[in-house]
């Protein structure tokens, strides 16, 4: 585990860290792997993995149109908006 | 503080408005005046004051026309990660400062229909990521019996709001223990359902395979009349379930316990170790038939319970993008996401995503999320073993009682305050927090009870005779 393994890690997760704050997280970073890795050894060939506790697979149901939210209300957290769309930054150049 | 009585519960409250000695309105009012007088807790991150006043005086007017519904005049705090429509919901978070939902919770709905008023919304460890409620926007809640020591996390603000006697109820979430570990923390009784008891619609997810709404409160039975309103199937969550087994066991004489072996609480306090050896003989007293048993996997609880809560957290968190609601920071910058994620969230949901990002990865997946979700099997089959021998296994809610502020900053050292309740989450069982006696501080110590998946019913009916005088 090294800074440059952060780094990415941060990039995948859009997250901005300070090189400072990377060479802290890396030391921490590496006490929690190191801690949480444990079962990473562990031999559990066999073992079905579990998913879900409640054993459900898919649950489906009629296809009926119902309530749902305006376009208003799905609107009314935008940070910037205009009548019908959610507005971002330029993404093509 | 010194705590108010236990005894002032909504049951005891529910007949006095019934018979006309006490009035709703006038339990609402000392109910704010309380938050206010206690404000320093930092209980609540908000307060509904104008719809509280005027919804108590109809509860009054239905009491006087003999209308009440089940929950008639029932204050009830939300954690701030349930969906109310007319207050903000924040999560404690930066991110969703000024979000203001549009729709209400099942939970909420139930609530509203039974004749609850909800009071407001309670201060927690941001995104329900924490066990000490101090990492919250809004700033650390205090626990009410020493306001130098934390109330337990991370529905912190939910534990004292009920034990402060802000509110009758407060409902709180638990994915690792954040409803058990702060009542334990806070003096009152913590219940966490089984997976899918009940509706997680409008509850913001963190790790939707081991999140459950729970109920705080100062009796079992006050826990029991808002379990009965709240749970039940819901076809806005599709995991939730209908199941009701009150019928299995109504002819069982003597309940079988389950303890664990001295080495299984090794590291908890002195204290604890002794309140969970006087437990076992307060449930001898009590008619339980009690037995030894044992849960072999437990050192894989914590990293089973990390690497799946954390996981499951990056892929839900990876929707607070600035784009759609919450706080946007940086408009002209060529990476806004970024930008927004790194300005928004506190350090410990950082943390997290950073650490579940990671175990999902490509290359890491196999030794990590698979592993985890294999030893998840083996600890829900160990469960399921014991299960076939006892009704409930009895364990500390904590290793510890409430700790100083600040006092736990390694991450993986505040993680394994968590040991003892995560493992119900994991296994999809349900659990109740128990108080039972205090530390030579006066600090609140709380004992566990855990059921085999839809015992809810009987574990609350058990719970209720053992801490009734």
């Amino acid at each position: 585990m090294t800074s440059n393994d952060i780094a990415r890690i941060a990039e995948l997760a859009r997250l901005q860290f300070s090189e400072e704050e990377i060479a802290a997280f890396t030391n921490e970073f590496i006490r929690i792997v190191d801690y949480v890795g444990t079962i990473a050894s562990l031999n559990l060939e066999g073992v079905e993995p579990m998913t879900t506790v409640s054993g459900a697979v898919n649950v489906s149901r009629e296809d009926v149109a119902g309530e749902c939210l305006t376009s208003e209300e799905a609107l009314s957290n935008a940070p910037r908006k205009n009548e019908a769309f959610f507005k971002v930054p330029k993404v093509l150049g | 503080m010194t705590l108010p009585d236990s005894k002032l519960t909504f049951t005891a409250d529910r007949e006095l408005f019934a018979s006309g000695s006490a009035r709703v309105a006038d339990r609402a009012a000392e109910f704010l005046q309380r938050i206010d007088q206690y404000s320093d807790l930092n209980a609540f991150i908000s307060v509904s004051e104008h719809a509280f006043g005027s919804l108590a005086s109809d509860s009054d007017e239905r009491y006087t026309s003999g209308l009440q519904r089940p929950l008639e005049g029932l204050a009830i705090a939300l954690k701030d990660n349930i969906s109310f429509k007319g207050l903000r919901l924040t999560c404690a978070s930066r991110i969703l400062e000024t979000f203001e939902p549009v729709f209400n919770a099942t939970v909420v709905e139930r609530l509203l229909n039974s004749g609850a008023l909800i009071i407001g919304k309670t201060n927690m460890d941001e995104f329900a990521m924490g066990s000490s409620s101090e990492h919250s926007y809004f700033g650390p809640v205090k626990n009410p019996l020493d306001p130098q020591r934390v109330p337990g996390g991370s529905s912190g603000g939910s534990a004292v709001a009920v034990a402060a006697r802000m509110c009758h109820v407060a409902l709180g979430s638990d994915t690792g223990g954040s409803v058990r570990q702060p009542a334990a923390f806070c003096g009152v009784v913590g219940f966490k359902p089984s997976y899918g008891r009940i509706s997680r619609y409008g509850l913001v997810a963190f790790a939707s395979s081991l999140d459950q709404i729970g109920i705080f409160a100062r009796s079992v039975d006050d826990a029991a009349l808002v379990f009965d309103v709240i749970k039940g199937h819901d076809p806005m969550d599709s995991t939730s379930v209908a199941t009701d087994t009150r019928q299995s066991t109504t002819q069982r004489k003597g309940y079988r316990v389950g303890f664990l072996s001295d080495e299984f609480i090794d590291g908890c306090d002195e204290s604890v170790r002794s309140a969970y050896a006087l437990f076992r003989e307060h449930l001898i007293s009590r008619g339980a038939e009690v037995s030894d048993v044992s849960l072999p996997n437990k050192q894989t609880w914590i990293p089973t319970y990390f690497i799946l809560a954390t996981a499951e957290a990056s892929s839900n968190l990876a929707r607070y993008d600035g784009v759609r609601y919450g706080v946007r920071a940086d408009d002209t910058s060529s990476d806004m996401i970024t930008a927004t994620r790194t300005a928004g969230f506190g350090k410990e949901v950082q943390r997290r995503i950073m650490l579940g990002t990671y175990v999902l990865s490509s290359g890491y997946y196999d030794a990590y999320y698979k592993k985890a979700q294999q030893t998840r099997r083996l600890i829900a089959e160990a469960y399921a073993e014991v299960f076939n021998k006892v009704d409930f296994i009895a364990m500390p809610t904590a290793p510890t009682t409430a700790f100083q502020r600040g006092e736990i900053t390694d991450p993986v050292q505040m993680w394994l305050s968590d040991l003892y309740t995560v493992s119900a989450n994991i296994a999809g069982i349900p659990a109740i927090s128990l108080p039972f006696g205090t530390d030579s501080s006066g600090l609140p110590i709380g004992m566990q009870l855990q059921g085999a998946m839809f015992s809810d019913e009987d574990l609350l009916q058990f719970s209720g005779k053992l801490i009734s005088a």
